[in-house]
C-alpha cells in the first residue's frame, strides 16, 4: 500500500502542471471619472494555452432602467443571460466586436448569448437609449474589475511575461509588460487617461 | 525658450484680425461643480487663471469634467449609440437643472456734466438671463438676453448673445481642442486681456467702445465692443498658443467683416491645464492659496476688416467704406499684480460718405492695473486715450479724449461686488464730452 502511495505522489509531483503562480495588484487612477471603478485589468494573451469557457454562464440584469453590471469581464465562450426585472419592457441590442439583437420582453424573462469573440461590446436598450452596459470578452481567465477606489488583484497568475492591460469604455486603454515570478506579488498601478 | 515657442510668439504677432467671446459671471457653473464664484472668478467678471481655462476648454475642466460635475446631466443616449450611428441619433445630454443664471446691476450715479451735477438711482441698470452649460461632451453652450437701461428714465433696451460650440473637431487627428467653432451671436473681444466683458470695472474699454460721429450723409456705425452673428473658429497650440478667427456680419448684416485674434501665454496657468505646470509652481509658492495668484506674461495681437455702404441705398450718393483695426496688447500677472496695456490702430477709407472725401485715421491705447489688497478689496487704476484724426473738410463732432478710471472693487460675497469708480476726463474736445462721472455699483450673481 505504502509502495502505491509513493508512486501516486510521485506523479502528482512530476507529472501534472506545474502550480507555480503569483498575484498581480495595483490600482488604476484617472482623472476623467468621478470613481475609477469597472476599469477590466487582464493579461492580453497567454501563448500556448487554449482557454475557455467553463460552460458556467455570466449574468447581465435590467433593474430600475439600469444595466447590470456596467462591465462584464467575460471568457471568450461563455454566455451571458440577460435578465429583465423590470416592470417595463426592455430591449437587448449590441455592438462592437459582436452584433446581434435579441429582441425586446417583459419582466422575468430572460434571454441568452454567447460570446465567441474577443474584444468588448457594448449593450444598449431600444426601448430606453440611456441604457448602456459593455461585455467584454478575453483570452483567459486572469483578469479583475477595479473597486470604487481602483483597486484590482488578479490571483493565480501562471509565471511568465505578459502584457497586462487596463480598459475602460471611455478611457485610452494603457498596457505594460509585466514579469510574473512564480510566487509572490506583482504590484502595477495604471493610470488611464 | 524654446524654438517652437519662439515660432508661436512670432506667428501670435504677424498674424491679426479678430475674435469673439463671452464669459460672464455664470452661477450655473458654481451650481453645477458645488464650487465658489471665486474658483473661475478673481471678482466677478473677471477670471482667474483657471476660469480662463475652463472657458477657452468650452466649459469643460481640460484634464477632465465629469469627473468633477456634481449635478448629473441628464442623458439623451447611452455614449455607445456613437456606434450605432447613422442608423441612430448620435447621443447627447442636457443639464439636470435648469441652468439659468441671473444678475442684477444697480447703479448710483453722480454725473458732472458740463454745466451741473446730477445724481441718480438707477436700480436696476442691468439684468441679464445667462443660461450655460453642455450638451453633450464638446459642445458648449451660452445664452444671455440683457435688459438694460442707461439711466434711471432711460427705456429698457435689449442685447441678446447666443451661441453654440463644436469644440475637439478632428480630435483624432489634431491635438486635444486644437480646433474649436463656435456658431451664433458673438460679443467681440478683440483683446483677451482686455476682455468687455469680463472686465473688474464699471466703465467699458474706450478703445472698443467708441464708434464715428454720425453725419448728414450717415457714418460708419462700427463698434468694436458690439456683438454680431458669425462663425469662429478657434483652438489651443502647444498648450499655451490661442488663436481665433472667423467671419461675422458687418454693420449692414448684408456685409461680412473678418477677423482674428492670437494670444500667448508665458509661464502661469497654460490655456490648456487647469494650473501651472513645472517650475511656475515655484513662482508662486506662498502665495499658493491666492486664488487670483497666476504669475505670467500674456501677449495677445488683433486685426479684424470690414466694409460697409454709407447712405441711402441704391442711390449716386452710396459709397463703400473700407476699414480694418488692429492691436497688440500684453498683460503681466504678479502675486496681486496685474499690469495690462494695449495699443490700437484703425484707419477707414471713407466712413462719411458723398459728406467727406477723406479717410480716417484712429489710435486708442490703455494702461491698466489691478491690484489685490485683500481677497475681498481690489483696486483699479486705468489710463485710456482716443485719438481719431477728423476730417477736415465738413464739421463733424470731435472725438479726441483720455481719461482716468480709478476704482475700488468689494466682494461682499463671492457673488456680490460692490464697485466704487470714477471716470475722469483729461482731455476732451467738446464740452458735452467732459462727462466726469462717479458711479457706486452693486452687482449681484445667483
Amino acid at each position: 500500500m505504502g509502495r502505491v502511495i509513493s508512486i501516486f505522489l510521485f506523479l502528482v509531483i512530476f507529472c501534472s502542471e506545474p502550480s507555480f503562480a503569483g498575484v498581480i495588484k495595483g490600482k488604476v487612477s484617472t482623472a476623467k471619472l468621478k470613481a475609477p471603478k469597472d476599469i477590466v485589468v487582464y493579461i492580453d494573451k497567454i501563448e500556448g494555452k487554449e482557454l475557455s469557457s467553463s460552460g458556467e454562464p455570466a449574468k447581465m440584469d435590467q433593474i430600475k432602467l439600469v444595466f447590470i453590471p456596467y462591465v462584464l469581464p467575460i471568457i471568450k465562450g461563455t454566455t451571458v443571460e440577460f435578465h429583465n426585472s423590470d416592470d417595463v419592457k426592455h430591449n437587448v441590442f449590441a455592438v462592437g466586436t459582436e452584433n446581434f439583437d435579441l429582441g425586446t420582453w417583459t419582466k422575468g424573462i430572460t434571454k441568452s448569448y454567447t460570446f465567441n469573440k474577443l474584444g468588448d461590446t457594448a449593450i444598449l436598450c431600444n426601448v430606453h437609449p440611456e441604457m448602456e452596459a459593455y461585455v467584454f470578452v478575453l483570452q483567459n481567465p486572469y483578469f479583475a474589475i477595479t473597486d470604487e477606489n481602483g483597486q484590482y488583484q488578479i490571483k493565480d497568475v501562471p509565471s511568465g511575461s505578459y502584457k497586462l492591460k487596463a480598459w475602460h469604455n471611455r478611457l485610452k486603454p494603457v498596457t505594460k509588460d509585466v514579469d510574473v515570478a512564480a510566487s509572490g506579488e506583482l504590484s502595477v498601478d495604471f493610470e488611464l487617461k | 525658450m524654446g524654438r517652437k515657442n519662439l515660432v508661436l510668439l512670432g506667428i501670435s504677432f504677424f498674424m491679426s484680425l479678430f475674435f469673439i467671446n463671452s464669459a460672464f459671471a455664470i452661477p450655473t457653473f458654481a451650481r453645477k461643480y458645488r464650487t465658489s464664484c471665486n474658483t473661475c472668478h478673481i471678482a466677478i467678471p473677471k477670471l482667474t487663471a483657471f476660469g480662463e481655462s475652463y472657458r477657452l476648454n468650452g466649459y469643460q475642466i481640460p484634464e477632465g469634467d465629469a469627473a468633477y460635475v456634481k449635478e448629473e446631466p441628464v442623458s439623451l443616449g447611452a455614449p455607445a449609440w456613437k456606434r450605432v450611428w447613422p442608423e441612430a441619433v448620435w447621443p447627447g445630454m442636457i443639464p439636470g437643472p435648469v441652468p439659468l443664471s441671473v444678475r442684477i446691476i444697480s447703479d448710483f450715479k453722480v454725473n458732472q456734466a458740463s454745466e451741473a451735477a446730477s445724481t441718480d438711482f438707477n436700480f436696476p441698470h442691468e439684468i441679464e438671463l445667462m443660461m450655460a452649460g453642455l450638451l453633450d461632451e464638446n459642445l458648449p453652450f451660452f445664452a444671455e438676453i440683457e435688459f438694460e437701461k442707461e439711466t434711471s428714465s432711460s427705456s429698457v433696451e435689449t442685447d441678446v448673445e447666443a451661441w453654440l460650440g463644436f469644440y475637439n473637431l478632428f480630435s483624432n487627428a489634431l491635438p486635444e481642442r486644437a480646433l474649436n467653432l463656435k456658431v451664433g451671436t458673438l460679443g467681440i473681444n478683440p483683446l483677451p486681456m482686455a476682455n468687455d466683458h469680463l472686465r473688474i470695472g464699471k466703465n467699458h474699454y474706450l478703445y472698443n467702445d467708441w464708434r464715428l460721429s454720425s453725419a448728414s450723409s450717415g457714418a460708419n456705425g462700427f463698434r468694436l465692443r458690439d456683438h454680431r452673428g458669425g462663425l469662429e473658429l478657434n483652438g489651443i497650440l502647444a498648450d499655451r498658443f490661442w488663436y481665433g478667427g472667423g467671419v461675422v456680419n458687418g454693420v449692414n448684416s448684408t456685409d461680412k467683416d473678418g477677423y482674428i485674434i492670437t494670444r500667448y501665454k508665458f509661464g502661469g496657468t497654460p490655456f490648456s491645464k487647469s494650473a501651472p505646470g513645472g517650475g511656475t509652481e515655484e513662482a508662486i509658492k506662498g502665495k499658493a492659496s491666492g486664488f487670483w495668484v497666476d504669475n505670467a506674461l500674456e501677449l495677445a495681437s488683433f486685426g479684424y476688416f470690414g466694409s460697409t455702404e454709407i447712405g441711402a441705398a441704391a442711390t449716386a450718393n452710396q459709397e463703400d467704406d473700407k476699414f480694418w483695426r488692429a492691436g497688440f496688447a500684453l498683460r503681466n500677472t504678479y502675486q496681486n499684480f496685474d499690469l495690462n496695456a494695449g495699443y490700437i490702430w484703425g484707419n477707414n477709407d471713407d466712413p462719411y460718405g458723398s459728406s467727406s472725401a477723406q479717410n480716417i485715421n484712429s489710435q486708442s491705447w490703455f494702461v491698466e492695473t489691478n491690484y489685490v489688497f485683500k481677497p475681498w478689496l481690489i483696486g483699479e487704476l486705468r489710463y485710456e486715450a482716443l485719438d481719431v484724426d477728423m476730417p477736415t473738410d465738413f464739421t463733424v463732432t470731435n472725438l479726441d479724449r483720455a481719461r482716468w478710471v480709478p476704482g475700488l472693487i468689494f466682494q461682499i460675497r463671492p457673488n456680490i461686488k460692490l464697485v466704487a469708480e470714477a471716470l475722469i476726463y483729461s482731455k476732451y474736445k467738446v464740452a458735452s464730452d467732459r462727462q466726469n462721472n462717479f458711479v457706486a455699483r452693486l452687482d449681484a450673481n445667483f
